[in-house]
């Protein structure tokens, strides 16, 4: 922006204003009158008619160019003095229905634009199907099923933003894996998991794209005897949802860390050694969910 | 490097999916129009979306639904945005390099015959009015007639008045609350004259949030302009329309 045009701006915005509170003074003084009647059958006042100053001729199109705000704080000062503060016979000219948010409830859901389900809180069931294709621990491919329940919780009632909270349980079959060399592999089959999903996003009324991270406790069988290992991974799972947000059916890739218990038999089983650590494995799969 | 990459792909694709789904203005919801910002609300006559004033109106700002024929998106069209500045709003010159454009009209409506327009305009004003009453903002207001550099024209700058008159003023009472109404002869440059009738009202307790430190206070003005012979039509469509409306508390 040139300064030629921000001056001229300026210029003009000041000639528009430097009038102004005087004249805003003006039309309160003038108006003696009482205010117009105005039912539609009423005729305005007249002999009240005060003249507005019109806007100061510009040579090119101005860019905005905002008065100091005392100017503005003047007119409003002047206007103050000026208020007419006594009603017009039978009082201010009543727009009013009488009905209230009280009577009509305020429900602002835009039914084309916001989400469904209505509401900001919401219960559901998710049961998943999956498989875990590829294995580090050399043990065979498997399935793994899962059931939960979730508490979902929109952000705000236009926001797409939701967050999901959930407690599944998921089990998968239980494989055992000799290595060789007295070493056995054995994976989990059971496991508990609190799902927490912040970054849950609705694409549109249709799809929607769920990530977070999870945490639990599964449950190992083991060679000897159980054993209890801590979980965590995460989730990433994208639906489709019918036009009422309550049916979703989609695909999820879950992280799961295989808890494994690794028995190591030497020496034709004098000195046997145990050990547990974590492998990740990948689950793809495919979800189905309703929200009550 | 390359799972960044495709974080932030998929972290664009999900804010653009969703920019995509926010209203501008405001929404016909179910029973009424409601503002975006959540300040008030106009009940349908009916059930119709159609019945905000009667059928002989027709709705100028707003997109429709090809198959149901419903009004869902705000295109404001020639009326346009509103561009305030943020040191002129708060007085604060430091803060000269900021702007922000608000949709000129949340609603207009055109008559289907005759002449008459009615609309339905929030405006932001300057934070020094944030104690000004209803006719104090509406008249400081009106110094912006025709006023193209100012946001701040009740009449949506609309008329390029070569002169403009009060012809009558005073309180109005919306939805319990104190409002102002006014009443102007405007002059076009081609001798035509238009009437128009103003009702402004504070929305108390609800202001433009531009930034979590800077919000705004604001000012809806319901106007109705048309030929004078119209006017006491287009005038009682206009006042069907206020009395419907609900300010939210």
């Amino acid at each position: 922006m040139s300064p030629r045009r921000i001056t001229a701006g300026l210029l003009c915005a000041a000639a528009a204003l430097a009038s102004s509170p005087a004249q805003a003074q003006e039309w309160v003084e003038e108006a003696t009158a009482e205010p117009a009647d105005l039912r539609p059958e009423a005729a305005p006042a007249e002999g009240v008619a005060t003249d507005l100053v019109p806007p100061a001729p510009s040579e090119e199109p101005p860019q905005l160019a905002p008065p100091p705000s005392d100017d503005f704080e003047s007119a409003a000062r002047a206007l103050t003095a000026g208020q007419p503060t006594t009603p017009r016979a039978g009082g201010p000219w009543t727009l009013d229905d009488g009905v209230t948010t009280e009577d009509v409830p305020w429900d602002d859901f835009d039914p084309r634009g916001d989400f469904y389900p209505r509401g900001g809180v919401h219960w559901g069931l998710e049961l998943r199907a999956g498989a875990i294709p590829t294995t580090s621990l050399s043990t065979q491919e498997r399935p793994q099923f899962e059931l939960g329940g979730f508490v979902d919780l929109r952000y705000s009632s236009h926001s797409p933003w939701r967050m999901r909270i959930g407690l599944a349980v998921s089990a998968e079959p239980y494989r055992e894996t000799n290595l060789g060399g007295g070493a056995f592999v054995s994976s989990s089959v059971t496991a508990i998991k609190l799902r927490v999903l912040p970054l849950s996003v609705d694409v549109g009324h249709n799809f929607g794209f769920l990530v977070g991270p999870e945490i639990g406790i599964q449950i190992a069988p083991g060679p000897i005897e159980p054993r209890v290992l801590f979980y965590s991974g995460g989730t990433l799972q994208l639906v489709g949802r019918t036009d009422d947000g309550r049916l979703e059916i989609g695909a999820y890739v879950s992280m799961v860390m295989t808890g494994v218990s690794r028995l190591e038999r030497a020496n034709f089983g004098v000195g046997t050694r145990r050990s547990e650590h974590f492998e990740i494995d990948a689950v793809l799969g495919v979800s189905g969910g309703y929200l009550f | 490097m390359r799972h960044t990459t495709t974080t932030l792909a998929l972290l664009g694709l999900v804010v653009g999916a969703v920019g995509c789904n926010q209203p501008t203005v405001g929404h016909f919801g179910d029973g009424a129009y409601y503002h975006t910002r959540g300040h008030y609300r106009i009940r349908y006559a009916g059930d119709d979306p159609e019945l905000l004033p009667p059928t002989r109106w027709r709705l100028t700002n707003y997109g429709r639904d090809e198959e149901t024929g419903q009004p869902t998106h705000a295109e404001p069209g020639h009326y346009g945005y509103s561009r305030y500045d943020v040191a002129w709003l708060t007085g604060q010159p430091r803060l000269s390099r900021h702007s922000f454009s608000v949709p000129t009209v949340d609603l207009h409506y055109a008559a289907r015959e005759g002449s008459g327009e009615i609309w339905v305009r929030t405006m932001v004003l300057p934070t020094a009015w944030r104690n000004a009453s209803a006719g104090e903002a509406l008249h400081g207001a009106l110094q912006a007639v025709g006023n193209t550099q100012l946001p701040l024209d009740p009449l949506g700058h609309r008329f390029a008045p070569s002169s403009t008159r009060i012809t009558s003023y005073g309180p109005a009472t919306i939805d319990e609350r104190q409002g102002h109404y006014t009443e102007l002869e405007v002059e076009g440059a081609g001798g035509d004259t238009q009437r128009v009738t103003l009702v402004a009202l504070r929305p108390g307790g609800h202001e433009y949030r531009w930034h979590r430190r800077h919000h705004f206070p604001m000012m809806v003005v319901f106007g109705c302009a048309s030929a004078p012979g119209d006017h006491a039509r287009v005038r009682a469509d206009l006042e069907r329309l206020v009395r419907r409306v609900d300010i939210r508390r």
